[in-house]
């Protein structure tokens, strides 16, 4: 399904089906953060980093003709993102002037890895953690996104979905609640039954000379011509006999030619 | 018809890979004492659970079976082929995986395509070369909802269609340019004296028209007969196809020569003409006796005149080009007394070379040659393409390839028109694959001595 492997690219509402699909099991796959996450953070912040990437993702393919553009805007709005986090946060110095917000970056960045490495489970976030874990939600989204609906490679983003279960192995080994092994069971398990429940569109698309094996519907009921001109393809004889001909549904009518 | 089958069920790489994976976590488990490795490999056990109770349940009720509707169809035309579960799969009732029907055609009837799998799939076969075209083995291939297992069932069936030749109308004005019609043609019985019941009177069949009912011939018989128009003079045509081997020959060019040759057998045989047509070899391909429904409203003449029809038509799609000088190129091996001969051959430079055509003649006295080249570049035969799969995105657009290939033709008709000369003492007309029998016979011009 990859205009980057030259198949054609999902579009209409396969596209927004499977896009919302990716959104929906990324947020079940946020489940086991809650453990390391003090209240609903898990999902807010979860939602706040990969709804504007995925969503964006879906308007950004049906306007642009160019779909390989489409992962770089998406890394731009990333970056919009994280200045609208940092703004809501205060942490961008606007009234110093845009220079200054640039500037501000490299010392949010570093303040966020380190309330991150320093907090114990579970978290009550600061601003610059706040934007760390929004980025690094929107990044995941971005790769998943490019995996799952650019590529089509369903098992890598199905197991990795999965391998949220293992996100707070290290603070909590003995492990949390079932749902949080389940959410994100069952988002792998979505995504690697797409294929089955919503098949992909048609690799080709060709004119009827090019177009390979059988055609699925039968030709409309028609009678035999009679002569064959340059133009058409030889024709069948035609006799005084009534044909049978092949309706729509599999049966069998009779009409005379 | 329900061929041999046989049933392959393996994982699919993913299912490899989950397979793997769980193996992995399960130890990683084991060696680390991290309790979500465990779980989360419990939790792609359960999935791989389901997958493979899902493929054993999909794979219930799968008996394929297939049956071509029509067995032979002209080139260009469709073929009709039922395809159908006798049991009812439960892959169709229950959403547990999904199926598709791949057929391994050749390239002359499509090549390879899938048909989602269902009851019953009736579909069509585009016939695109004359000849008998085996369709192949096709597989049922099912996986289940997860994609980890692949069930395969492949049934070889050893069914086949036939694309027969061509046949084209042919114009008065072409048939009487070869003599196969004529303006005054005189009956060949003599009229019926007193009390005689004239040559041909057959029982009545209903809708026969009242008035053929040959009144005398019913008094005699007590039963009402009808009465059949009498032949015109016994004619017999031979037609003669130039199958030798020669290089540079090009399919195009065979199939038009053939079709040319339906044509012409089928003008003959309305004309009222015995027909054969021989090779190179003079072997007979075919032979035609004059139509018996012609010009009578016989039913049963009717249907013994289809199937002559399509028996000539079967002959002449098996038609090789492949007859070499050493196996006795040009030599008829029954002249017979024939009225009128028509030959058919490519024309490489040098017409009907190698071939004596007078031998085949006898004593015919229209004699027509007709030599076709090629009008289109031979195109190059495609690498195999890979199985196209039917989604919802399938669309109706065929492009315009037809009219493209038509636009071809008519540009190479108007640029190289058919030129008429003599070759001894037969009428030649020199032209390409791309013109008409009707082009042909009375559109060539003379060419310049």
């Amino acid at each position: 399904m990859s205009p980057l492997m030259g198949r054609p690219s999902l579009e209409g509402p396969h596209l927004t089906g499977r896009a919302l699909l990716l959104l929906v099991a990324l947020l079940l796959a946020a489940a086991p953060t809650s453990q390391l996450l003090a209240g609903a953070s898990w999902l807010v912040l979860t939602l706040t980093g990969a709804a504007p990437v995925i969503l964006g993702g879906i308007v950004l393919r049906h306007l642009l003709s160019r779909t390989a553009l489409v992962p770089l805007l998406q890394l731009g709005l990333i970056c919009v993102l994280m200045l609208v986090v940092e703004t809501a946060q205060g942490l961008a110095p606007w009234s110093e002037g845009p220079v200054a917000v640039l500037a501000s970056q490299p010392e949010v960045l570093r303040l966020g890895v380190q309330e991150l490495a320093s907090g114990l489970p579970p978290m009550v976030l600061g601003a610059p953690g706040t934007v760390i874990i929004v980025v690094l939600v929107a990044l995941l989204a971005l790769l998943l996104d490019l995996l799952y609906l650019d590529l089509g490679w369903h098992t890598p983003t199905a197991l990795l979905l999965m391998g949220a279960v293992l996100v707070p192995s290290l603070q909590q080994p003995s492990g949390g609640a079932w749902w949080q092994v389940a959410a994100p069971v069952a988002a792998g398990a979505a995504v690697l039954a797409v294929r089955t429940v919503h098949g992909d569109p048609a690799i080709s698309r060709g004119t009827a000379a090019r177009r390979p094996g059988p055609s699925p519907r039968p030709a409309a009921p028609s009678a035999p011509r009679c002569c064959a001109s340059r133009s058409s393809p030889p024709a069948p004889p035609c006799s005084a006999r009534p044909c049978p001909s092949w309706s729509r549904r599999g049966s069998r009518s009779t009409s005379t030619c | 018809m329900r061929g041999r089958a046989r049933t392959i069920l393996r994982p699919t790489g993913r299912g490899i890979v989950v397979l793997v994976a769980c193996a992995a976590l399960w130890l990683l488990g084991d060696l680390t004492r991290i309790e979500p490795a465990r779980q989360l490999a419990a939790g792609l056990v359960l999935v791989l659970a389901v997958g493979a109770i899902g493929i054993l349940v999909a794979g219930r009720g799968i008996s394929p079976r297939r049956r071509v509707v029509d067995d032979a169809v002209p080139v260009g035309g469709s073929a009709r082929v039922m395809l159908e579960m006798q049991d009812r799969p439960w892959i169709t009732v229950m959403p547990l995986g999904r199926g598709v029907v791949r057929e391994h055609l050749p390239e002359e009837l499509g090549g390879q395509g899938d048909l989602p799998l269902a009851r019953r799939m009736p579909h069509v076969l585009h016939v695109s070369r004359r000849g008998g075209h085996a369709l192949g083995a096709y597989s049922v291939l099912v996986r289940d909802v997860f994609g980890l297992f692949h069930l395969r069932r492949t049934v070889e069936d050893g069914l086949r269609i036939t694309g027969l030749p061509a046949v084209a109308e042919m114009s008065t004005a072409a048939e009487r340019s070869t003599g196969i019609a004529d303006s005054a043609v005189a009956g060949a019985a003599p009229v019926a004296g007193v009390g005689e019941l004239g040559p041909i009177a057959r029982p009545y069949a209903t809708g026969d028209d009242i008035r053929r009912i040959h009144w005398r011939a019913s008094a005699r018989t007590g039963t009402l007969m009808t009465r059949e128009d009498e032949p015109t003079a016994g004619r017999s045509a031979v037609v003669v196809l130039d199958t030798t081997r020669r290089d540079g020959l090009e399919g195009q060019v065979e199939e038009a020569l053939v079709s040319h040759a339906a044509t012409v057998l089928d003008s003959l045989g309305r004309n009222g003409w015995e027909v054969r047509i021989v090779d190179a070899s003079g072997d007979e391909i075919t032979r035609a006796q004059r139509r018996r429904g012609v010009p009578g409203p016989s039913l049963l003449g009717g249907e013994a005149d289809a199937l002559e029809r399509r028996a000539s038509l079967l002959a002449l799609a098996e038609v090789d080009f492949d007859d070499d000088e050493q196996h006795g190129v040009g030599r008829d091996h029954a002249a017979g007394h024939a009225e009128l001969a028509i030959a058919l051959g490519a024309d490489l430079g040098e017409p009907f070379a190698g071939l004596e055509l007078d031998r085949f003649a006898g004593r015919a006295t229209r004699r027509t040659a007709i030599a076709l080249d090629a009008a289109l570049p031979e195109e190059e035969p495609e690498t195999p393409r890979r199985a196209r799969r039917i989604g919802p995105a399938d669309g109706d657009d065929f492009g315009h390839a037809h009219e493209q290939h038509a636009e071809q033709l008519a540009a190479a008709h108007a640029q190289r028109p058919p030129r008429r000369s003599r070759l001894g003492t037969w009428a030649l007309v020199r032209g390409s694959s791309a013109d008409t029998l009707d082009d042909l016979l009375t559109t060539a011009v003379e060419e310049p001595r």
